[in-house]
């Protein structure tokens, strides 16, 4: 009983119903528009890999609603091969008890100069210790293209077929986001988003993002439900970033909070 | 500064005076069509249309040729049409006093099309509509030299797949050869087989619109869910006539009755636990082979199909049905009809006369369908519709046409037999309306009176007692619309609409359109006074490009709309519209708010 009311990432939602996002994306409104060149988000936005140019890896460890125990570990791996993006990643969410695991694989490419899109396959495998364990295939794609010079609009579907898991048949989370990205001037951009759960309540998402600081980047931002006012940071040192985000819940009055680092290798 | 009434009204005055208005931004055809927010739906028909006026790869030939299939035009229209072979021609036929204003429109919708050295093309667009919950529609298409593909994907609100529609389509034309794969629709003859998801209404347009024969397999984006036929099919253009033939699998929501009767969900609807449980629970086979002539003087189809269900791993009994249509024509005289054996060996016809010159349109026709006819998409001229047809009828109008005046004159009689375990005999009617409209150029004021009615004869209990039902139904309708300055627009549409002297509508709409190269404003205004649901009023919603939305109003109130659209040269566009909408006429209680935002982007 106490492990049903403390593990959903969103109050009473299902199994796999957090995706990774980099700690910038987290700050700026949980933003799943990859607006900052982040491997991490390219779970839910694999068209991003489109823009791929330099080997990468990102690393997070997250630790959700400050609740002893409970831990979320994110990997990814990208390779830029001619114009299309790859990348391969390992999330994983849960305790001793319980736990949440994903495998992916997710390409990018862009299509008549301007439109990028993506799709990723992934493996979601549950676990529950003394029940057993249970695994099914997700789809997720995404689209995006420049609506303006400075304006992109992404659109992203998760499960589009619909996956179900376990001997229960539980149907996992098929979501949609829209959002926009705007480059707002040299330093400064602004994200807005629309995510749309098909079983539950949409929810508005907006940040900002700004690195008027060379090698610093923050961003803040709003979710409407569950509501959530979140910050990030990365400090960039050459091809190594380090970075750090914090979510904090106002209806249940606890924080989430993210640590990563990430490497790029240009070749 | 800001606030100050003079900079404002600088401002508007600015507005209304100093824009250039040439291009279509967009096309908000509800407006343009000057279509009866009553009739039928024509979604599918402005998607084509907006693919059409896109397309900047097809040949003027093909595109004229494609512009046939709209089903909104006339049978004189298609004439028309089928003289003009290039673009030049158009031009001409545009200017002429005798093609009708909705050919006129989408002429020169098409004839504004930019041309491209691009091989390929793609448009994507967006549809989010929100009410209480989100409905997504997501529209692919794409173009190559003689290939035309599209894609539809949608949620309605409510339910719980992303993608809970799907369907595409792909076209490929070559020589006399036309190849049709994933959804597609068959127009045949008068609809008594197989028609678009939608019948012919029985009104002031049919008057023209009525005598216009079905020639077959046309693309469908299935905008309708469970409408299309989705498989493959081919048109082969001979020296002996026009040879179509299609193969048809799909799933459908629904059951077998007892007797084996396909009791379809065509809502496309799956949000109730029963609609989910039914989803895609039948399966539709089907094959359809026609054989054509087509020529200036006579249209000729013959019709055969057949079908059968598989539900629950059984298969029912094969179906078979057959027609024969035809549209002769010989100077402005035309005979036109369909005479059809349908599923269970039922006949329906539909044969009438048109005398058309310029000047005077007459229409006389008579149906009568068997109690029981069905057909495999079946939908004629009908009063009543549902799973089979059973009626006799009569429809006869006149339209005058005298510089800018025009006068229309319509009545309809029909009458049906009630099967005997019902507590009626017959169920009759008739229709009647009279349309008088002043026109010049894009102003016109139109005065509508309709009225329907229609009796029961109930059955009698005792010897000497007979009853009647009797339901009459009224409605005055005024109608204006008028240009005030380049690319303002006001119209304005005032109903008043009575059922049995007791029950009564009215209703006012006034809009408010702007329009420059790039930008669409549009303020809309409705207010209601209705005090029974059993008399509607319908006005168009504002609608967004690609939409052709009606607003239902079954309650007194008022309602606010607001559209905004934004379009870059063809290449991106992107709109914003809004409604507010009160239950009650002092404005009090909640306002329920709808609208849906919409991006368009091509390649």
């Amino acid at each position: 009983m106490f492990l049903i009311i403390l593990f959903p990432v969103k109050i009473g939602f299902c199994a796999f119903e957090a995706s990774p996002l980099s700690s910038v994306n987290i700050g700026s409104g949980q933003i799943h528009i990859n607006f900052n060149h982040q491997l991490l988000n390219c779970f839910i936005d694999p068209g991003s890999l489109a823009g791929l140019k330099t080997f990468g890896i990102e690393l997070a460890s997250a630790h959700p609603f400050q609740i002893s125990g409970i831990t979320q570990e994110t990997a990814v791996l990208g390779i830029p091969v001619k114009d299309w993006g790859f990348a391969a990643g390992y999330n994983s969410l849960g305790n001793k008890l319980y736990r949440e695991t994903t495998f992916s694989l997710m390409v990018g490419k862009k299509f008549f100069g301007q439109m990028a899109i993506g799709t990723s396959l992934s493996y979601y495998e549950l676990h529950i210790v003394n029940y057993g364990s249970a695994g099914t295939i997700g789809l997720n794609a995404s689209l995006s293209y420049n609506i303006l010079s400075n304006w992109i609009l992404v659109t992203s579907f998760r499960n589009i077929n619909a996956p179900r898991i376990g001997s229960s048949g539980e149907k996992l989370p098929q979501v949609v986001y829209t959002g926009f990205s705007a480059k707002v001037n040299k330093n400064v951009k602004i994200q807005g988003a629309w995510e749309q759960d098909m079983e539950f309540q949409g929810a508005i998402k907006f940040g900002i993002m700004s690195n008027f600081l060379n090698h610093l980047t923050v961003s803040a931002g709003y979710v409407s439900y569950p509501a959530q006012i979140c910050a990030g940071l990365q400090l960039t040192l050459k091809n190594l970033s380090i970075n750090y985000a914090v979510s904090v819940y106002q209806n249940i009055g606890r924080m989430s909070s993210q640590l990563g680092i990430g490497i790029r290798i240009h070749h | 500064m800001a606030g100050c009434p003079l900079n404002w009204a600088l401002v508007f005055a600015y507005i209304i005076s100093g824009s250039q208005l040439h291009a279509q931004s967009e096309y908000d055809l509800s407006l343009i069509l000057d279509q009866d927010g009553e009739d039928h739906d024509l979604e599918e028909d402005i998607s084509l249309l907006q693919d059409l006026s896109l397309d900047k790869l097809a040949s003027e030939s093909q595109l004229l040729r494609r512009l046939e299939t709209l089903s909104f035009l006339s049978q004189q229209d298609i004439e028309h049409l089928s003289e003009i072979e290039d673009f030049s021609m158009a031009h001409r036929m545009v200017k002429k006093d005798e093609i009708s204003d909705r050919l006129r429109v989408v002429l020169n919708i098409i004839l504004r099309r930019d041309h491209t050295t691009r091989k390929q093309q793609l448009r994507i667009n967006q549809y989010q509509s929100f009410n209480r919950d989100m409905r997504y529609k997501y529209k692919i298409h794409y173009v190559y030299p003689n290939l035309d593909a599209g894609m539809l994907l949608e949620r309605d609100a409510g339910e719980t797949d992303v993608f809970d529609h799907r369907s595409f389509f792909v076209t490929y034309e070559k020589n006399s050869v036309d190849l049709f794969l994933g959804d597609y629709q068959i127009a045949s003859g008068y609809g008594l087989l197989s028609w678009s998801a939608f019948p012919l209404r029985k009104g002031f347009e049919s008057v023209t619109s009525l005598s216009r024969i079905g020639k077959g397999i046309r693309r469908y984006s299935s905008t309708h869910e469970s409408w299309g036929y989705r498989g493959a099919g081919v048109r082969w253009t001979t020296s002996f006539g026009i040879l179509q033939a299609a193969l048809n699998s799909r799933h459908q929501d629904g059951h077998l009755d007892s007797t084996g009767l396909a009791i379809i969900n065509v809502s496309g609807l799956h949000t109730s636990a029963r609609s989910i449980l039914e989803k895609k629970k039948l399966t539709e086979r089907s094959a359809i082979v026609q054989w054509g002539f087509d020529k200036k003087y006579a249209t000729i189809f013959a019709t055969h199909t057949v079908r059968h269900w598989l539900y629950n791993k059984s298969s029912t009994e094969l179906e078979q049905g057959s027609s024969i249509a035809a549209n002769v024509r010989s100077g402005n005289r035309s005979v036109f009809g369909e005479v059809a054996v349908g599923f269970n060996s039922k006949t329906g016809c539909l044969i009438g006369v048109e005398w058309k010159t310029k000047v005077l349109h007459y229409i006389f026709a008579v149906r009568k369908y068997s109690p029981g006819f069905r057909g495999i998409r079946m939908n004629p001229v009908a009063e009543f519709h549902g799973r089979t047809l059973n009626e006799t009828g009569i429809f006869q109008g006149f339209r005058l046409r005298q510089k800018r005046n025009r006068l229309i004159i319509y009545g309809d009689m029909f009458t049906r037999k009630l099967p005997a375990h019902t507590n009626s005999n017959v169920s009759s009617g008739n229709e009647f309306g009279l349309r008088w409209e002043w026109r010049k150029q894009d102003r016109y004021f139109k005065v509508e009176l309709k009225q329907g009615i229609s009796w029961l004869e109930i059955k009698a209990i005792y010897p000497g007692e007979y009853g009647v039902g009797l339901t009459r139904l009224r409605q005055l309708r005024l109608i204006s619309r008028m240009p005030i300055f380049n690319g303002q627009l006001v119209k304005m549409q005032v109903i008043w609409q009575t059922r049995d002297n007791n029950e009564y509508g009215n209703g006012i709409n006034l809009r408010f359109s702007w329009r420059n190269d790039f930008v669409t404003v549009a303020l809309d205004w409705v207010s209601t006074k209705i005090n029974s649901s059993n008399v509607r009023i319908y006005f168009w919603d504002v609608n967004l490009p690609g939409e052709l939305i009606t607003k239902l109003y079954a309650n007194s109130g008022h309602s606010i709309g607001f559209k905004v659209n934004y379009s870059n040269r063809g290449q991106f566009s992107t709109g914003l519209r809004i409604r507010t909408q009160w239950k009650d006429l002092k404005l009090n209680g909640k306002p329920i708010i709808s609208g849906a935002l919409y991006t368009e982007v091509a390649f």
